[in-house]
C-alpha cells in the first residue's frame, strides 16, 4: 500500500477491487461523504493499483518505481486537478498553471510533498474557489494523447464540488469527456459535498460513498499518535468521524474544555458579563479564521448534545465531555422544564446566521436571550435562513 | 480494448431502441420518410434519456444510403464511421468547453463547405446551454438559413438557458423521464443478454432510484455487477445503494412509539456506521413513513411495504392515527429540505429522533368532534373553515348587490355562529365573542384589529357599546380609533348581526394614571441590574 496508516474502508476497497479484477471498473467514480474520511488518499491508492508492477498481490506494492511516483506526484498517468484561485485576466487558451503566482507554486509542491505521506491531509491553496475551466481543457489536449505509460490513467479531481462553484462552466466542460473518455482512462471525483454537483455529472459517475470513520478507529490512530487515551476519546467522539477535525482538535482538549466552560456560563447565569465574553470570544475566533469559530460551535453543540442524551435517556455512555458530568447534573437538577433539543438548534441556527454575516452581537444576545426561555420551559419562535 | 460501461455499450442504434420516446423517435421517422428534414433541431430533457443518443442516430439515418424501415442500417461505410467517431461531415462539438465566439466562427465557416461523402453536413452541439450570449448571436443567421446540406442539432438538458431566438429558429422536442416499467424492461433486456441471474425486485429497485434517467440505471447496475460477481439479489442491491432495510425502519418506529429513547439512538448508531449516508437514511425513513400513512388511509399500498410493517401497523390501528404519522412525515421532512445546510446533521438528526419520540400521541378529529357537539354551544368556536367563509363573505358584503346573490351561505352562518339566532345582545354576548370579532376585524383592518387588542368591553345599552382602551398612550389610541369608528361598527354589524355604535372610553384613572406608571417604570430601570452596571462601567447618571 501506499499509505501504511491509512485506515481501510475495507467493503469499498473490495469491491472496488474486485471491479478492476474483473475488468469492470467504471470509467468515472465519485467518491463522495463526509470529509476526513480518507477519500482521496483511497483514490491514490487505486490509481497505484491500476499502474502497480508487482502483479503478486492485489493491493499496491508500495515499493516498485510506478508506487514510488504515484506517491510523489511524478506518474505520468496521474493527473491532479485542483481547485485554484480565480484570475479573470487569464486567456482562454492558457494552461490553468498560469493562474498560479511562484507563492502558490512552491506551496503546492510542499502540499503534495506531505500528501504523499500522510493519508488525511487537504491540498488547500490561498483563496483556491474555483476549478478553472482551463484545468479543464488541459486535461482534454492530455488526455487524447497517448499516455506516457501502461497501465491505467487516472484524472484525479479533488473537492469536485468546485466544478460547480461559483457557476457550473467547468463542470459542463467536463460532461462530455467523463461520459466517454479515451481509453483506459478513469476519472475520479473526490468530494464531500456532492448535493451541490449538477445533476448531468452525477448521472455519469458511479457513486461510492465513504461512511464517517468509527470513532475507535479514529481513537485508536490518535493513541498511535501519542494522544492520550482519555484525550483521543473525547477528540474521537467530538470530531464524529472526521480525521481532518480530529486532526484539529489534537492537544486542544484543555482549550475545548474551556470554550464548554465560556457556553454554558453564559447560557446558564444572566450576568451580563459572561455575556460579553462570550461575545468577545466567537468575535475574535470570527476574524482569526471561520474554522476556528466552527470549532466554538461544535463544542457547545456537543456539550447540549450531552445534557440532551442525559435528560432523555440518564445514560452516561454517550457524554462526550465527560469531566463535566458533576456539572451538566446540578444543571440537570436546576432547569427541569428545560427543551434541551431546542437548546441545539437555536445554536445550530445562531452558527449559520453568523456565517451568512448576520450581526454578530445581535445573533448572539438573541441566542442567549432565547435560550434563556427554552431553559424554563416556554416556546421560542425560531427563524432560520434554510426554511 | 478495455472495457466499456453497460450505457456505452447499449448505446441504441435504432430509432427503435431508444426508449420511452416514442413521440421524438416517430416524428423524425416520418421526417425522413417524406423527406422533410429540417435544418436545425433542439433536443431537450432530463439526464440519460436519451438526447445525444437520439442526435447521433438522426446524422446516420439522413446519411445512410441503405436505410432499413428509415433506420440507419449500421454496416455502411457511413453509418460505421460515424458510429466510431470519426466521419468528417458529422461533427460533435462539446458546446461547455467551445463556447466563445470564435468557435462559433470557425463553426460558420467550416459549415460553407459541402460534405466529402454524405449527403449532410452534420452539427452536433452537445451541452448548448452552455455558449456565451455572444456565440449564441452569432450562430442565428447561421442557424436560420444554413446552406442546404447542413443540419444542426443542439441538444441540453437547460432549454431555458437557450435564448428564444435560437429556439425559434428550431424544431424543438422535449425529451421525457423514462417511466419505471421502461427502465425495468430494458434492464432484464441487458441483464438477459449479458448472462446475469437477478431478483426481478432489485430491478424495481434500481428503477426507483434512478428518477427517470436511463443512464443512471445503468450506472447503478454495472457497480451491482461490478461488485458482486455472484448472483443479484436484494441485499447487495440495497449495500451497494446505500438504502436501509425496511425492517430497520419499522424496529425504529417501535421504538418511536413506546418511546424508548435510548434504544432509538443505539439503532441510528449502528445503522449509521454500516456505511449509510445521512441523507440517503432521510430519503428511506420518509419514503416509509409515506408508505404507512397511505397503508393507514386505507390507500392500497401493500406493493411499497413488507407484510411485518402491515401486520404491525394493523395491530396498533386502534392508538396509531393516520394523524400521527403526518406529524412525523411533516417534520422529518422539513429536517430533510434543510439538511445540507446544517452544520451537525447527525445531531440533527439525533434531535429530531429524540422529537418524536417524546410527541403526544394525537388525538382523532371525530372523536374531538363528538367531544364537542356534547359540549354547550357558546363554548364552540367557529371552525376554521367556516371563518374563512365568513372573511370571504365580509369582502362581498361591501357592494350590497350581491348579499342576495349568497343566500345559502346564511344558513351555514347561523348554524356556525351562535350569536346569529339570538336577537337580542347582551354585554356578555359580546364580551366572549370578542376575540373572534377582532380576528375578524384583522381581516379588514390590521390598524384597527391591533388598537383595540387590549381592550375591554364594558358595557352594552341602547345598541351603544363602550370599551374601555387601558391607559397606556390612550388619548392617541381613543383618536385614531375614532377617526375610522365606522369600519368597525360595519364589521360589529356584520359579525353580530345588528347595527352597533361604539364609544370609547379611557381607561378610569386617565392620564394620571399613565404618568403613575411612568414612574413606577422609571424606578424599576433605576434598579435594574444591567442598567447599574452600565452606570458603573460608564460612571454616568440617569437623566430621565
Amino acid at each position: 500500500m501506499i499509505y501504511s496508516d491509512l485506515i481501510l474502508n475495507e467493503r469499498n476497497w473490495d469491491n472496488l477491487l474486485t471491479a478492476f479484477r474483473t475488468g469492470r471498473l467504471h470509467h468515472a467514480l465519485l467518491f463522495h461523504g463526509p470529509s476526513g474520511t480518507g477519500k482521496s488518499a483511497h483514490a491514490i491508492e487505486l490509481a497505484a493499483t491500476l499502474n502497480c508492477k508487482d502483479s503478486t498481490s492485489s493491493n499496491p506494492c508500495g515499493l516498485c518505481p510506478s508506487c514510488k511516483k504515484v506517491r510523489s506526484f511524478q506518474h505520468g498517468n496521474v493527473r491532479l486537478v485542483l481547485p485554484f484561485p480565480r484570475k479573470t485576466n487569464l486567456d482562454k487558451n492558457s494552461p490553468s498553471i498560469k493562474a498560479l503566482t511562484d507563492a502558490d507554486l512552491t506551496s503546492l509542491q510542499e502540499q503534495m510533498k506531505t500528501m504523499g505521506m500522510k493519508p488525511y491531509f487537504k491540498i488547500a491553496l490561498n483563496n483556491a474557489n474555483t476549478i478553472l475551466i482551463n484545468s479543464i481543457r488541459d486535461l482534454k489536449n492530455e488526455l487524447y494523447l497517448s499516455p506516457p505509460d501502461a497501465g491505467g490513467r487516472i484524472v484525479l479531481i479533488l473537492d469536485a464540488e468546485y466544478l460547480c462553484i461559483p457557476n457550473a462552466t467547468s463542470a459542463n466542460a467536463l460532461l462530455k469527456i467523463l461520459e466517454e473518455p479515451p481509453e483506459k482512462t478513469y476519472f475520479i471525483l473526490v468530494t464531500s459535498r456532492s448535493d451541490l454537483m449538477l445533476e448531468t455529472i452525477l448521472s455519469r459517475c458511479q457513486k461510492i460513498y465513504f461512511p464517517a470513520l468509527p470513532e475507535d478507529a479514529i481513537e485508536s490512530f490518535l493513541v498511535d499518535e501519542g494522544e492520550s487515551p482519555l484525550d483521543a476519546h473525547l477528540i474521537a467522539r467530538l470530531s464524529e468521524g472526521n480525521m481532518h477535525l480530529a486532526r484539529n482538535f489534537q492537544g486542544m482538549v484543555p482549550q475545548l474544555y474551556e470554550n464548554v466552560k465560556t457556553i454554558l456560563n453564559a447560557v446558564f447565569t444572566k450576568q451580563p458579563d459572561l455575556w460579553i465574553k462570550f461575545h468577545k470570544e466567537v468575535s475574535r475566533l470570527k476574524q482569526s479564521g471561520r474554522i476556528e469559530m466552527d470549532y466554538f460551535f461544535r463544542t457547545g453543540i456537543f456539550a447540549f448534545r450531552d445534557l440532551l442524551f442525559l435528560a432523555e435517556t440518564g445514560n452516561t455512555e454517550n457524554v462526550v465531555f465527560v469531566d463535566n458530568l458533576q456539572k451538566y447534573q446540578s444543571v440537570l437538577e436546576k432547569f427541569p422544564q428545560s427543551n434541551w433539543a431546542e437548546c441545539i438548534q437555536l445554536m445550530e441556527d445562531a452558527l449559520s446566521f453568523i456565517r451568512a454575516n448576520g450581526y454578530l452581537p445581535l445573533v448572539i444576545n438573541a441566542m442567549l436571550m432565547d435560550m434563556g426561555k427554552v431553559l424554563k420551559g416556554d416556546e421560542v419562535k425560531r427563524f432560520s435562513l434554510q426554511y | 480494448m478495455s472495457y466499456q460501461v453497460l450505457s456505452r455499450k447499449f448505446r441504441p442504434q435504432r430509432f427503435e431502441d431508444v426508449i420511452g420516446q416514442i413521440h421524438v423517435s416517430r416524428t423524425l421517422k416520418n421526417a425522413i420518410k417524406l423527406d422533410r428534414v429540417a435544418h436545425g433541431y433542439i433536443f431537450s430533457g432530463p439526464r440519460g434519456v436519451g438526447k445525444t443518443t437520439t442526435a447521433r442516430i438522426l446524422s446516420k439515418a439522413i446519411n445512410c444510403n441503405e436505410l432499413q424501415d428509415y433506420n440507419p442500417c449500421g454496416g455502411c461505410a457511413s453509418c460505421k464511421s460515424i458510429t466510431e467517431g470519426r466521419n468528417i461531415d458529422v461533427l460533435e462539438i462539446d458546446g461547455a468547453s467551445n463556447r466563445g465566439i470564435d468557435d462559433i466562427r470557425d463553426l460558420r465557416e467550416n459549415a460553407k463547405y459541402p460534405p466529402t461523402s454524405g449527403k449532410y453536413r452534420v452539427y452536433i452541439i452537445d451541452e448548448v446551454h452552455m455558449l456565451t450570449k455572444e456565440a449564441f448571436n452569432a450562430l442565428l443567421k447561421t442557424l436560420e438559413e444554413p446552406p442546404p446540406f447542413v443540419v444542426f442539432i443542439l441538444a441540453t438538458t437547460d432549454p431555458h438557458k437557450v435564448p428564444l431566438t435560437i429556439l425559434s429558429r428550431t424544431q424543438k422536442f422535449d425529451f421525457k423521464r423514462i417511466s419505471m416499467a421502461d427502465i425495468i424492461g430494458q434492464l432484464e433486456l441487458i441483464l438477459k443478454s449479458e448472462n446475469f441471474d437477478y431478483d426481478e425486485d432489485c430491478l424495481k429497485l434500481i428503477a426507483l432510484k434512478a428518477d427517470g434517467g436511463l443512464r443512471d440505471a445503468l450506472s447503478m447496475l454495472d457497480q451491482i455487477i461490478a461488485f458482486t460477481e455472484s448472483r443479484i439479489d436484494m441485499e447487495t442491491v440495497m449495500s451497494v445503494l446505500g438504502m436501509v432495510q425496511q425492517s430497520i425502519f419499522l424496529e425504529l418506529l417501535d421504538y418511536l412509539f413506546i418511546n424508548e429513547k435510548g434504544n432509538v439512538l443505539r439503532l441510528l448508531e449502528t445503522t449509521l456506521s454500516s456505511g449509510i449516508a445521512i441523507s440517503d437514511f432521510m430519503n428511506g425513513f420518509n419514503e416509509f413513513i409515506r408508505n404507512c400513512m397511505v397503508f393507514a388511509a386505507g390507500g392500497d399500498n401493500t406493493i411499497r411495504i413488507d407484510e411485518s410493517t402491515q401486520h404491525w401497523l394493523d395491530e396498533r390501528n386502534e392508538r396509531i392515527g393516520v394523524v400521527d404519522l403526518m406529524r412525523i412525515l411533516d417534520m422529518s421532512l422539513k429536517f430533510e429540505t434543510g439538511l445540507k445546510y446544517l452544520q451537525h446533521p447527525r445531531i440533527g438528526l439525533e434531535t429530531l429522533l429524540l422529537k418524536i419520540a417524546s410527541m403526544d400521541p394525537s388525538v382523532e378529529i371525530s372523536n374531538l368532534l363528538q367531544q364537542l357537539s356534547q359540549s354547550s354551544l357558546t363554548e364552540l368556536s367557529p371552525v376554521k373553515p367556516v371563518k374563512k367563509f365568513l372573511e370571504t363573505k365580509l369582502n362581498v358584503d361591501v357592494t350590497p348587490k350581491t348579499e342576495t346573490v349568497s343566500e345559502p351561505s346564511v344558513s351555514l352562518k347561523e348554524v356556525s355562529n351562535p350569536v346569529a339566532n339570538t336577537s337580542d345582545l347582551s354585554v356578555e354576548i359580546i364580551q366572549s365573542n370578542w376575540n373572534q370579532f377582532l380576528e375578524q376585524l384583522e381581516s379588514v383592518s390590521v390598524k384597527l384589529s391591533h388598537l383595540l387588542e387590549d381592550s375591554q368591553v364594558l358595557s352594552f345599552e341602547k345598541n351603544i357599546v363602550k370599551i374601555q382602551i387601558p391607559a397606556r398612550t390612550n388619548g392617541f389610541k381613543i383618536k385614531s380609533l375614532e377617526k375610522d369608528s365606522r369600519t368597525v361598527e360595519r364589521v360589529l354589524k356584520t359579525h353580530f348581526k345588528q347595527a352597533i355604535k361604539v364609544k370609547y372610553l379611557a381607561d378610569g384613572s386617565g392620564e394620571n394614571g399613565g404618568q403613575l406608571e411612568k414612574k413606577t417604570k422609571i424606578k424599576g430601570v433605576e434598579e435594574h441590574p444591567l442598567s447599574l452596571y452600565l452606570i458603573e462601567k460608564f460612571e454616568g447618571e440617569l437623566i430621565r
